[in-house]
């Protein structure tokens, strides 16, 4: 075990179950704006980007999965939404719990599901161009995608403590 | 006198279909971090670290990995709670 660590930019313990949110605004809002569209998309699950968050659970078996996802798709999307909801509301409190911490990183996941999608992603070398253009739409869901894994990364750390 | 009656016997592979166990399998996806796996696993199996990470190796280098066994709903639920996460998961029968 490291004997010293640098203090955790995104969430620091503050009491019992208790977390203090300290990521850098900037970086909170562009958040929020992702997780507010991630919700959306999820309002209607025929939109593109979301697959990897309603996935097939019977793939050999298209009659068991048209009866699992009447059954189970609109918790799974509910599920999601939820998650979104509650890391939207920690980051306007600027606290979270235990609880709301392992939403958030979730909710995390579910913007790094769709804007891995949205790029094509399929595999682990797949990577932006060095030569994207930063005015390019490509640009701005790479960083989002990254920005994302990053703090979730950061509030796993916090969780395994 | 009784005449022959033609009756319908019952599907007994279906009856021992269903009570096959069924395997939870997760995939490997090249967007979830490997952290975030094996402590999705910790979380929705209660395993120990040791073994959610040895399971998220297998996810990770085979493509895939059988997370759990059972009856259908319970299987059901396991796939439940992995999508809930985000992980890549379907169930099948243990010997597809």
């Amino acid at each position: 075990m490291p004997l010293f660590r640098p203090p955790n930019p995104v969430v620091r313990a503050d009491g019992d179950d208790t977390y203090e949110i300290v990521l850098d605004p900037r970086y909170r809002a562009i958040l929020d704006d992702a997780l507010e569209g991630v919700g959306s998309l999820l309002d209607d699950p025929d939109q593109p980007g979301i697959e990897r968050l309603l996935p097939t659970t019977y793939p050999d078996d298209p009659e068991r999965e048209a009866g699992y996802r009447l059954l189970a798709g609109e918790e799974l999307r509910t599920s999601h939404q939820a998650a979104i909801e509650t890391l939207r509301e920690v980051f306007g409190s600027g606290s979270a719990s235990g609880e709301q911490l392992w939403a958030a990183i979730r909710a995390l996941n579910s913007i790094r599901l769709v804007t891995g999608t949205l790029l094509g992603i399929e595999t682990e070398d797949d990577e932006p161009d060095p030569d994207l253009d930063p005015d390019e739409p490509a640009y701005g869901i790479w960083a989002l995608y990254d920005l994302s894994m990053v703090v979730q990364h950061h509030i796993i750390r916090v969780l395994e403590e | 006198m009784l005449s022959p009656v033609e009756t319908s016997s019952p599907d007994v592979d279906e009856h021992v279909g269903e009570d096959r166990p069924w395997v939870v399998l997760v995939w490997n996806d090249p967007i979830n971090t490997m952290e975030y796996v094996a402590l999705v696993f910790q979380k929705v199996f209660g395993y120990a670290k040791a073994k959610a990470e040895a399971l998220m190796l297998d996810v990770h280098n085979k493509g895939r990995a059988a997370v759990s066994t059972g009856p259908r709903d319970q299987a059901e639920v396991h796939v439940f709670r992995l999508q809930e996460h985000g992980l890549w998961a379907t169930m099948q029968h243990d010997d597809d």
